[in-house]
């Protein structure tokens, strides 16, 4: 028997925990993702590292439940048609990074800058950088979690940062969800 | 020069905040969904936004928050294709003191927008030279 400790929340919750972001699309791709591996509710093993959120007690690994509507899904089932593959899987990551902060971390309130073509998620109550990413194969999580530390940590403010990588593979659904501070904070060049 | 502070501002500033991470992230969702005139619509409100949110910043006296959405802004400007309008809000990044490596980033963005601009000069030369050859002749709308 799974002796993990569970959560199980509904995907929409984070479009009112997260008011500062339009989150609506990332929850559809979502559940299109999940849904074509899983009925609600879809499971995911989350291993924290560097920290461990104040629900977990002693533990750093936990089971994730993740419930959708009918209406999300029946919304879900028209994005493959229009969408690319990989920006569903980023968006299903972001989805389920947003959910984790909302419900396990005090303050974990999202915001969005842009940086170049790329999006730089923060934690501002928490002083803290957020990266996410996602990918389809088991295989590829470490080399994704080494490059989003690397990147989480290179943040202009300097902060701490925390990165989410969610694997979506149908054999092995796997979230890591790690802390990580700034070692020496670097020196500002003019 | 006095800082503006106190609760009421901060409360403006982090709505204002609030405002453009909002925005942003409905532009891009608008881009998923192939809205392209609605996306670049929004994205222009961010722009604006954005570059308010680093005005009140600076004045606030978090400098290097302010660098931060005035690339968000420059960013948004390029993906417009506002080459000129980026091109300065990255050179006022740059008069901030940076993280070495943050500051080449903000630098290669700058290059990629000059060439833009530069590109874009050249297209507008050459469509006006082409529409004087055309026989209009003198100088259109003066």
């Amino acid at each position: 028997m799974d002796e993990r400790q569970t959560f199980q929340w509904d995907i929409e919750d984070i479009v009112a925990a997260h008011r500062n972001l339009y989150l609506e699309h990332c929850v559809v791709m979502a559940v299109a993702l999940m849904s074509q591996q899983s009925a609600s509710p879809c499971e995911f093993t989350v291993e924290c590292e560097g920290f461990r959120p104040s629900a977990l007690g002693a533990e750093t690994r936990f089971l994730l439940r993740v419930l959708w509507t009918e209406q999300t899904a029946l919304k879900a089932q028209r994005v493959w048609q229009t969408e690319q593959p990989r920006s569903i899987v980023e968006r299903a990551a972001v989805a389920l990074a947003a959910l984790l902060f909302a419900k396990l971390v005090p303050h974990g309130q999202m915001r969005v800058t842009r940086a170049g073509d790329r999006a730089d998620y923060w934690l501002p109550r928490l002083q803290c950088a957020l990266e996410v990413s996602g990918t389809a194969r088991s295989r590829e999580m470490p080399r994704r979690q080494r490059e989003k530390i690397v990147q989480v940590l290179s943040n202009p403010l300097g902060w701490d940062g925390y990165t989410v990588v969610c694997c979506f593979a149908a054999a092995r659904r796997l979230i890591r969800w790690s802390y990580h501070r700034q070692e020496v904070k670097s020196d500002a060049s003019s | 020069m006095r800082r503006p502070k106190g609760k009421p501002y901060e409360s403006e500033l982090e709505r204002l905040l609030g405002e453009a991470s909002w925005l942003l992230s409905h532009a891009e969702a608008l881009v998923d969904y192939g809205r392209a005139e609605e996306a670049t619509s929004e994205l222009a409100r961010a722009a604006r936004c954005e570059e308010q949110v680093a005005c009140l910043l600076d004045a606030a006296g978090r400098e290097q928050e302010a660098v931060v959405h005035r690339v968000s802004a420059a960013s948004c400007h390029e993906q417009l294709g506002q080459y000129t309008r980026a091109v300065t809000l990255l050179r006022a990044a740059l008069s901030a003191s940076l993280p070495g490596d943050y500051r080449r980033r903000i630098e290669q963005q700058l290059v990629r927008c000059l060439t833009q601009a530069h590109e874009e000069l050249h297209r507008l030369s050459s469509v006006r030279l082409a529409s004087r050859r055309g026989g209009h002749g003198g100088v259109a709308g003066s």
